[in-house]
């Protein structure tokens, strides 16, 4: 299965207003004394796959947990679909962007339906029921990920990718236009990174949403995601599409380690490879 | 270079400044000692005077140094071995499994405290121990799930403690007396004892230390380099269970000194463990006699005595609150799923309801013997106004320890969480307690106000702290944990000193539903009526929560908020349920746990369940405390400790999740 990627530079397939989906200026984050994340800024556009790469410690996820309102900047501000992030209420803004954590809890006992069906809180709150609009919602979304098989047995039983396919679902019946995924792939085989990938690259095809999404492999992101934004010791060190990143300069640049790439067989990013 | 120089220099620095200042306590204690024993002996006739102070007041003060001593080292011990830094004779249930031995040996066979009251005292504190650790190793013995379980443990032992002392009468009250920690001696018997243990255990930990050094590192990591970790952890918490129970065997309770001793000396400076094995003696030594000596002064000026252990005891509250934020968080393994998940859930629900209903039926035609049943008429006339009081008000106290319990075990995803160590309970005690020190005879109004007013103050304390501190709905547990160690040590002040009002207390304490009026009855069944559909609105919230706070933030859920508003929520059931049925240690423990294991594993319907659950529990144990010993009628905390005691056993058996 080939994922095509268009080469020339990224542009909103989104034909709606120009809002941009995220806009971060002069960010800072510090952590017990020691700054995370220095001077960021930038612009997300809507209905597009960002990908978030960089080496260890470099602030991605700190950057994306701002993303998803997890926690505040200490300095900077941050424009959510053209608003102050921190004007939208609490279940205002769960239905308009949703977050998977880099490691999802334990479910004790859940079963896959009722993981799903979480997913609707930010609609129908503490006290509404489940109406018809929320139990299609979450009818869809397990039949998009394929976890349909999945409703009735616990979640802590299923496998790792299985797993994983199930949280994605509850996201998608948050239906909202935006997801953050933290590294979703980090435990799963090449196989099942493979499919999660896909999965959201057709979803983000298929009903415009827009992904934010961190990857620490630099061939995969380069494959679904049409832009890259590269941190390095918590400033951006590269932002461009995978041709533009996908070069031994910039990827060293990235790593610092000396990488080369070779073009691949059929249409697709070149790999980078360590020297 | 210069800079390890440097640290290196001012960490001298600190430790000589802080070895300067327990010098100068050590000192100061010795003056106002002598200034009091000087005082003591003043007016008493001349050769008794000298054999007061030799044979009464300096045993006492050895004592003090000696106990103070043997604390510390036991703390620091249980601290290294079981690589938590609240660990403590005191907050392991040591002490209450002594106490309760004692006081089964004084009731049951008298002769073994004549020869081997050393032995029955650590018979009972190293069962005490045993319990509290089999109970945590299921979660991994994070040290937080430790504390809980210690706290649950000593509840349930000083609740039976209270109903044999009740049941002794005033044979047993000396048993309390001496049971508070006052280090009044009368010869050298006790020094002798103490000097013995140390004198053992002071080898012993020398030729341990370095093992017991490398206990620090995982278990993993020490076995790696040839520790036996379990002998040595099994050693060392037998030494220490050897000199606390040796300490309460001769003088009773005296808390939380080997907690603060051994805290105290890491922040003095002693930052390795043999440091501190040798550090945490000298300071409990210290911090034990310039107590005994702030009594001592204290009784000559003001002629009130309390017992030193007491006042040790209120340390353990704020030394509780300051360590317990910064305790190391241990990753636990995930809950074992539910066996079995009932289908209909409805009809499950109806099912229980159904049961309850008969239960309640049962108890109230029951003949007062136990062994027949009433006719309409008999019941009608006689027993109905005696009984129905006090069931309803059980069942609606259980019913609202239930939900209580259920809201704080998936708030905090601990299953050992449970009301009473929130410390509400205990804050309600201590608020009656003080009520009956000024007034002895206060009626059922007064005592009801009073008790709902401690109870408000211990919620008030724990949200305080939880705010104060910005922490999560775990924490806000650390809170009541510490609440419940401050109020616990007021009451047992109060109840040391041996009033009539301590009678009242304990039969408070006890749990006895005796004197539940009508009124009564009616405020609890109307107070569960609103609480228990509130928390039943709250199950979303539960269902979102146990996933943790980036789930709840991203599903739009403050956990802050939603958890504390629970977690409240669950505090003024308690206190609810208290008013009316004392500190019962169960109830909110078992009817969540019971609730999962028939089947109901959804927040809601075990929300439903582990109130019908709890109602049923308290009917049930209401009715055996009525008839089980008729004509007496048993407390029904008695029962309930038992039953209590039962389950935590029981608990104990069941495998542990493998992997």
């Amino acid at each position: 299965m080939t994922m095509q990627l268009a080469e020339s530079p990224p542009d909103s397939r989104e034909d709606t207003a120009d809002v941009p989906l995220f806009r971060v200026e002069d960010v800072g984050f510090a952590a017990g004394g020691r700054p995370i994340l220095r001077d960021l800024s930038l612009r997300l556009e809507p209905g597009l796959v960002h990908g978030l790469i960089g080496p260890n410690g470099s602030g991605k996820s700190t950057l994306v947990r701002l993303l998803a309102r997890q926690t505040v900047p200490s300095r900077g501000t941050i424009c959510f679909a053209g608003r102050p992030i921190e004007g939208f209420g609490r279940r205002d803004f769960a239905r308009r962007l949703a977050y998977l954590p880099q490691t999802p809890p334990a479910t004790d006992g859940m079963t896959g339906r009722e993981l799903v069906a979480l997913g609707r809180y930010p609609w129908h709150g503490p006290l509404g029921r489940l109406g018809r609009g929320d139990r299609d919602a979450i009818e869809a979304a397990m039949a998009r990920t394929d976890t349909e098989g999945f409703a009735d047995r616990q979640v802590s039983e299923l496998s790792g990718g299985e797993r994983q396919r199930v949280w994605l679902a509850m996201l998608l019946a948050q239906e909202t236009g935006c997801l953050v995924l933290d590294e979703p792939t980090s435990a799963l085989d090449v196989a099942h990174q493979a499919e999660m990938l896909g999965l959201v690259r057709r979803l983000s095809q298929d009903r415009r949403l827009s992904v934010v999404i961190v990857l620490h492999d630099i061939n995969m992101a380069a494959q679904i995601c049409d832009r890259l934004v590269a941190l390095r010791e918590g400033r951006i060190v590269a932002d461009g599409g995978p041709a533009a990143i996908m070069r031994p300069e910039v990827l060293e640049a990235i790593y610092g380690v000396r990488m080369g790439i070779l073009k691949r067989p059929d249409a697709g990013p070149p790999i980078g490879y360590v020297k | 270079m210069r800079q390890d120089l440097k640290s290196a220099a001012a960490r001298m620095r600190g430790r000589g400044v802080a070895a300067a200042g327990w010098l100068a306590l050590f000192a100061a204690s010795l003056a106002v000692f002598a200034l009091a024993a000087k005082s003591a002996t003043v007016g008493l006739a001349p050769g008794f005077s000298e054999t007061f102070l030799i044979a009464g007041l300096l045993p006492r003060g050895v004592f003090a140094l000696l106990g103070g001593a043997a604390l510390g080292l036991a703390g620091a011990l249980l601290q290294q071995a079981l690589r938590n830094p609240a660990a403590d004779p005191s907050t392991l249930g040591i002490g209450a499994g002594a106490q309760l031995a004692l006081g089964i040996a004084t009731l049951l066979a008298p002769a073994l405290l004549a020869g081997a009251k050393v032995l029955v005292a650590f018979a009972g504190g190293a069962a005490a121990l045993a319990l509290v650790l089999i109970l945590s190793r299921r979660r991994n013995y994070d040290p937080v799930t430790m504390i809980l379980c210690g706290l649950v443990v000593s509840l349930v032992a000083s609740s039976l403690s209270a109903t044999l002392i009740l049941a002794g009468g005033d044979y047993m009250m000396s048993l309390y007396l001496w049971g508070g920690g006052a280090l009044d001696q009368s010869g050298w018997r006790s020094d002798a004892a103490i000097g013995l243990m140390l004198g053992v255990a002071a080898p012993a930990v020398f030729l341990m230390r370095r093992p017991l050094a490398i206990l620090s590192l995982s278990d993993e990591s020490a076995r790696g380099v040839g520790v036996a970790t379990g002998a040595i952890r099994l050693a060392a918490a037998v030494l220490a269970t050897v000199l606390a129970t040796g300490v309460i065997a001769s003088v009773g309770i005296v808390g939380f000194v080997g907690l603060a001793a051994a805290n105290l000396a890491r922040l003095s400076g002693a930052r390795s463990a043999s440091a501190r094995l040798v550090a945490a003696p000298l300071i409990g030594a210290v911090l034990l006699f310039a107590t005994d000596a702030a009594v001592l002064a204290l009784q000559q000026l003001a002629g009130t005595t309390i017992p030193t252990g007491a006042v040790t005891a209120l340390l353990g509250g704020p030394v509780l609150l300051w360590l317990l934020p910064r305790l190391p968080h241990r990753s636990v393994s995930t809950l074992p799923a539910p066996a079995r998940r009932i289908r209909a859930v409805s009809l499950g629900l109806a099912a229980l309801a159904a049961a309850t209903a008969a239960a309640t039926l049962v108890s109230l035609y029951l003949a007062p013997d136990g062994r027949a049943f009433l006719s309409s008429a008999d019941l009608a006339e006689t027993l109905m106004p005696l009984r129905w009081p006090r069931l309803v008000s059980g069942a609606a106290a259980g019913a609202l320890l239930g939900a209580a319990g259920t809201i704080l075990q998936r708030v905090t995803a601990n299953p050992i969480a449970s009301p009473e160590v929130l410390g509400i309970s205990t804050g309600a005690g201590l608020g009656l307690a003080a009520l009956l020190v000024i007034d002895p005879l206060a009626g059922s109004g007064p005592t009801f106000a009073a008790a709902a007013g401690g109870s408000l103050a211990a919620l008030a304390a724990i949200l305080a702290f939880a705010h104060a501190a910005r922490l999560g709905p775990e924490r806000l547990i650390l809170g009541g944990i510490a609440v419940a160690s401050l109020a616990g040590a007021g009451v047992t002040l109060v109840l040391s000193r041996g009033g009539p009002e301590a009678t009242r207390l304990l039969d408070w304490m006890s749990g006895s539903t005796l004197r539940v009026t009508p009124g009564v009855a009616v405020a609890e069944a109307l107070l569960a009526i609103v609480l228990v559909p509130l928390a039943l609105f709250g199950h979303r919230w539960l269902a979102i929560l146990q996933l943790g706070e980036a789930t709840a933030i991203g599903l739009g859920i403050s956990p802050q908020r939603a958890g504390g508003l629970l977690v409240a929520l669950a505090a003024v059931a308690t206190a609810a349920a208290t008013l009316a049925v004392g500190p019962l240690s169960f109830v909110g423990l078992m009817a969540p746990h019971l609730a999962r294991t028939v089947g109901f594993s959804r927040p809601r319907d075990q929300l439903a369940a582990s109130a019908l659950v709890g109602a049923l529990l308290m009917i049930v144990t209401d009715t055996a405390a009525r008839s089980l010993a008729f004509p007496y009628q048993l407390p029904t905390g008695l029962v309930a400790a038992l039953v209590g005691g039962a389950y935590l056993v029981a608990l104990v058996r069941r495998k542990a999740p493998a992997g």
